[in-house]
């Protein structure tokens, strides 16, 4: 049993020495391939997942960047189209402040200039709120109809002026009535009352401003 | 490895040259008188060294079958002439003298260079029990023939023994135990050799797994690189823009804001101008005037009769912008009594309801 043991350990040796280069050469593919497909083919292939995932967003993130460049261009080009003659007369349609003194002179002057005296000027602000409830009460109101400008409507305030004027016929009144029409600061006239024979107005209108913007 | 020297302890004895095989062989003859002496000597001393090995030895219970051989050697040692007188046997292959070794002796030899030379050869594989000390001679036959063959070796000189011994080793030059070599595998060697192997192949993938790291490394880099160009780009070029933007879209919705309002600007010029373009001229309006822009007025008038007023209504209805226009009655004035210019003309005295569409204002 013994010499059996012996001749097999034999043959092992002299398989082991005979092949023995072989089977390094292979041990050495082997940790090579298992190596190579257990640690590096999947950090290749992380990493071209990457790339690629990367490449994605960015050209992504580059066509929306360009996209909202385009639009600014071209926002600006259009802006740039405006007269700054035009962007100054809606300035002064629509200013930004509510500066009631510049108002009070401004009708004054408005007044003065067309013949007419001035007895009476008020100047008061409209709050959003008090211009809803006031339209409720009025129930079916012009503002209801579409025609009163809705304060509500955002970034945009009223101001409410009272004025009444004497010296005013009917062609007066239709003048006083033009000239505030035509003034490139915007007022609605809501309410009128003229008696011809005291030769007496009086005049309801609301002028506008605009929140600053920024 | 099949050519083993079987005479390890002659290495150093000049080996006889192979060129000489390519020699015109010459015939040489055995000299059996010497020949046998050798051999003898030999079976003696293997004999001996069997025993000395403490092993139990067969063939010394033989003994006596060796003692009648020893008779018949030592027989014909003593009629050394009659063996000389027989015709000597010729020995081929070899140039120098060569003994021909007997039959038995061939076999003998084949049986003990099997395992104990391989024991010899590789002594680190199994235990060789060491040699105890020469014993003496066994009594008997043994003993005795050895002291008779030590007596007749005595005179021949150690020189001859020793070219004896040499001659011998050419005859075997031969492999015997071809088969039955044992063969040894280093594996501390072998394992070292794999480990070495192995750990190369694992730098070389050590080396390529690094070798991406470093590229991964890389490309975030230029990644990090390409993003921090991005928000210069950024901040160079798009937030002037879009500061530009923010004020452009200001304006944008101012112009909007701007342009609802004039959409709904109100124009009481026109509400008068409907007013004279829809007035008969024999109709004029008397009183003060008091209105909003919800379109729904009582206008005081006077007309020179009820049919005028009627002509007047008529005129008012026919008007798309008018929703209703009535007259629900009339006073006439007396030309001469009254107290204004107004009165002497005299006429009929009424009140329109007109409604018209407020839209009028914005037109």
């Amino acid at each position: 049993m013994s010499i059996i043991n012996a001749q097999i350990k034999n043959n092992i040796n002299i398989f082991l020495d005979r092949y023995f280069g072989a089977i390094a050469i292979i041990t050495a593919v082997i940790v090579l391939v298992l190596g190579n497909l257990l640690l590096v083919w999947p950090k290749y292939k992380q990493i071209i997942n990457d790339i690629e995932s990367a490449e994605k967003k960015e050209s992504l993130d580059y066509a929306k960047r360009q996209k909202y460049l385009n639009q600014l261009k071209e926002l600006k080009s259009e802006y740039q189209k405006i007269s700054q003659d035009d962007i100054k007369k809606i300035e002064i349609m629509l200013p930004q402040e509510n500066n009631k003194e510049e108002l009070l002179a401004q009708m004054e002057n408005l007044i003065s200039k067309n013949g007419f005296l001035l007895t009476d000027l008020r100047v008061e602000d409209v709050a959003a709120k008090q211009e809803s409830s006031a339209g409720a009460a009025k129930g079916q109101s012009a503002g209801d109809k579409g025609l009163i400008v809705q304060a509500a409507k955002p970034g945009l305030n009223k101001v409410k002026i009272n004025i009444n004027v004497v010296g005013t016929d009917y062609e007066g009144l239709k003048r006083l009535l033009g000239v505030i029409e035509n003034n490139l600061r915007l007022m609605d006239v809501t309410n009128l009352f003229f008696d011809p024979e005291g030769r007496k107005s009086s005049l309801e209108m609301y002028a506008y401003y605009v929140d600053r913007l920024n | 490895m099949s050519d083993i020297n079987f005479l390890a302890n002659q290495k150093n004895a000049p080996k006889k040259k192979r060129s000489d095989k390519g020699k015109e062989r010459e015939i040489k003859w055995t000299n059996p008188d010497k020949n046998n002496v050798s051999y003898a000597k030999d079976s003696d001393n293997k004999k001996i060294s069997g025993s000395k090995s403490g092993k139990f030895d067969f063939f010394g219970l033989l003994s006596f079958l060796k003692k009648k051989k020893n008779d018949k050697e030592s027989a014909r040692q003593e009629q050394p002439e009659r063996y000389r007188q027989e015709k000597p046997k010729p020995v081929v292959g070899s140039a120098i003298n060569e003994p021909a070794a007997p039959e038995r002796n061939k076999a003998e030899e084949k049986k003990g260079h099997g395992f104990s030379l391989w024991k010899e050869k590789f002594p680190s594989v199994e235990k060789i029990p060491e040699k105890p000390a020469p014993k003496p001679a066994k009594k008997g036959i043994n003993a005795k023939s050895n002291e008779k063959r030590a007596g007749r070796a005595a005179p021949k000189d150690a020189e001859t023994e020793n070219k004896k011994q040499w001659e011998k080793a050419d005859i075997l030059e031969t492999n015997l135990i071809k088969g039955e070599l044992a063969s040894f595998f280093n594996w501390k060697k072998g394992i070292l050799v794999l480990a070495v192997y192995s750990v190369l192949s694992a730098l070389v993938v050590a080396g390529l797994y690094g070798g991406l790291l470093f590229w991964e490394r890389q490309i975030k880099k230029e990644g990090n690189e390409y993003s921090s160009r991005i928000r210069d780009l950024d901040e160079r070029v798009i937030k002037p823009l879009e500061e530009e933007a923010k004020k452009i879209l200001a304006e944008q919705e101012k112009i909007k804001l701007a342009e609802y309002v004039l959409r709904k600007h109100i124009y009481w010029t026109n509400f008068f101008k409907f007013l004279e373009d829809n007035t008969l001229t024999e109709v004029y309006y008397t009183s003060s005037f008091s209105g909003d822009i919800n379109g729904e007025y009582v206008l005081p008038a006077r007309a020179k009769d009820f049919k005028t007023i009627l002509e007047q209504v008529s005129v008012m209805r026919a008007n798309d912008n008018v929703k209703k226009a009535t007259v629900s009655g009339g006073s006439v004035v007396s030309s001469a009594g009254g107290e204004n210019e107004k009165d002497d003309v005299g006429g009929v005295n009424f009140k329109l309801d007109l409604s018209i569409n407020p839209s009028i204002f914005t037109k």
